[in-house]
């Protein structure tokens, strides 16, 4: 149980986090085990799954991490991976469902609509949505086995629920390249959405709690254009920050949301309300 | 396609048809229920078109007649603010059918210009008066009427009931939108979610429609950057054309669409979708 007067501690608590060498990954790695949870870092890329662990142990002291390398997409790396951590941590008390692919070729993966191949859509999706599945639907079985609940939170975006202004794409590089939203980004993290729900409504008498966390624009590596057009649609007049996500998370991991389930946060400085 | 029996299936002439029905518009002579009351007319019902205005009514009411030989049509006042009022026009409304309504639309609106900052307790309770709680009345005192014909309720509501208002596109002074508006306009988008259900029973069907941007025309004319705004704001780059209300409250009005209840069909050129 969560010590009384804070229920935002994860004292005693595992976390698995896929995507977790990631831009946003890091932090949510760091935010779990700042309060208290053991984390498994999951990350597609074994050497950004380790330098994750790495600067969270240094971050946290006493921080308890396991990086392992896993492709969310393939299901006996998925179950591979879940074993792992159960060996190693005893238990798996919150997933956090963060992994998502630009795939190998950002070329193909910002190609327009009308000449975008199929090949790289399903590649999309296969990490989107299908990893989420496959780690919700693992790491679910041992949640049940275990028989005390858990919390389950999902990476989607507002393209998941608005569709993007192509407009300010207009004169917009992210790393120096030309970018856009793909519809595959869009339709996959509907699909997010979607699963949340019907896992929330699935799992609901188990005690497993199912949340969506949708990010608006969060500054990485963008160019000034494309800065002040976005944050031109935002009511607070900015992107986010990579930080602005880790207490969304936290609020949704731990205890302090005890009664949400099934339900989308939307931290996005305002976007989709106007 | 396949029916059991062909024959048996409606045709959309039919399903469109409002042939024998008797609509009640209020509001009916304005912007937008003028061109409801129009699109009703077109489909063979009986419209009875009520305003604050009787004047103005039976002028577009004897319009109407023109365009629509073989039409009967009736103007009459309503002051619905005010519950003696709408007893009389819907004692009217029995009068004239002998009993008994098919449909009833809510168009009717007014409203002071206002910010946040300026308005009044007294211009918020004017605004939430008409705009929401005429039309909880007039709904209340019509149902006796709609029970004899399993009639169906159309509400009009507006973006700003689930949407903000982007408030750069206002200059508080020509252009206003009072917070009156939405939270009246939000109400009316619940309040028939809340009919549906509970009239349900009943046969009577009860939807919305959210329209975008339909500036009057005088506006228009006199502020043609504010119009150009609004257009920038939508996906279809462009303000609604009155006549563009016609589909969707013919849909929502007719056994065409019979199987809808609770909706809240935006009609708005995609305005709340990015």
């Amino acid at each position: 149980m969560a010590q009384l007067g804070n229920p935002f501690d994860l004292t005693g608590r595992t976390a698995v986090v896929t995507g977790g060498g990631g831009i946003l990954g890091r932090g949510f790695c760091q935010v779990l085990a700042a309060h208290g949870a053991r984390v498994a870092v999951l990350d597609l890329d074994a050497q950004a799954a380790s330098a994750s662990a790495e600067a969270v142990r240094e971050a946290v002291t006493g921080a308890e991490l396991l990086a392992l390398p896993c492709n969310v997409a393939d299901p006996e790396q998925v179950s591979e991976a879940v074993v792992r951590v159960v060996e190693r941590f005893g238990g798996i008390d919150i997933l956090h469902n963060n992994a998502a692919t630009k795939t190998g070729d950002l070329k193909e993966f910002f190609e327009p609509l009308e000449t975008y191949k199929l090949s790289t859509w399903r590649e999309v999706m296969s990490v989107n949505i299908d990893g989420m599945f496959l780690m919700a639907q693992a790491v679910g079985r041992q949640m049940l086995a275990q028989g005390r609940g858990g919390s389950i939170v999902q990476t989607a975006s507002i393209y998941g629920v608005v569709a993007p202004d192509q407009r300010i794409y207009d004169g917009s590089l992210y790393l120096g390249r030309q970018i856009n939203t793909p519809a595959v980004y869009a339709a996959s993290k509907a699909a997010v959405v979607g699963l949340t729900k019907y896992l929330a409504a699935y799992w609901g008498d188990k005690g497993i709690r199912v949340n969506t966390l949708t990010p608006g624009g969060v500054e990485s590596g963008q160019n000034d254009v494309f800065s002040q057009r976005y944050s031109a649609r935002v009511p607070l007049g900015r992107m986010a920050q990579a930080g602005e996500m880790e207490s969304a998370l936290l609020f949704l991991a731990s205890g302090a949301s005890s009664y949400v389930t099934g339900q989308n946060l939307i931290v996005d400085g305002g976007l989709t309300c106007w | 396609m396949q029916y059991s029996n062909p024959e048996s299936v409606p045709r959309l002439a039919d399903l469109f048809s409002l042939k024998g029905r008797t609509a009640l518009v209020v509001g009916g002579s304005g912007l937008l229920g003028g061109e409801i009351s129009y699109a009703f007319a077109e489909l063979g019902a009986e419209v009875i078109v009520a305003s604050r205005n009787e004047a103005r009514c039976g002028e577009f009411v004897s319009t109407l007649r023109q365009q629509f030989p073989g039409v009967t049509a009736h103007a009459l006042g309503v002051d619905i603010t005010s519950p003696a009022s709408i007893n009389t026009l819907l004692e009217q409304v029995g009068e004239i059918t002998g009993g008994g309504l098919d449909i009833l639309v809510n168009s009717g609106w007014s409203g002071r210009k206002n910010t946040f900052e300026s308005i009044s307790d007294e211009d918020w309770n004017n605004d939430i008066e008409v705009c929401l709680n005429g039309v909880f009345r007039t709904i209340k005192a019509a149902v006796p009427l709609l029970k004899e014909r399993r009639g169906n309720i159309l509400t009009i509501a507006s973006m700003y009931g689930h949407v903000a208002p982007d408030y750069r596109m206002y200059d508080s002074e020509r252009f206003a939108n009072p917070p009156s508006y939405g939270a009246a306009k939000a109400g009316v988008i619940q309040l028939t979610k809340y009919l549906s259900s509970f009239l349900s029973p009943h046969g009577i069907r009860a939807n919305c429609i959210s329209p975008g941007p339909f500036p009057f025309e005088s506006t228009q004319k006199e502020n043609p950057d504010f119009i150009a705004r609004l257009a920038a704001k939508n996906p279809l780059n462009r303000i609604g054309r009155p006549h563009e209300l016609k589909g969707a409250a013919v849909l929502l009005c007719t056994d065409a669409g019979a199987y809808m209840t609770g909706q809240n069909l935006c009609v708005d050129g995609g305005w709340a979708v990015w």
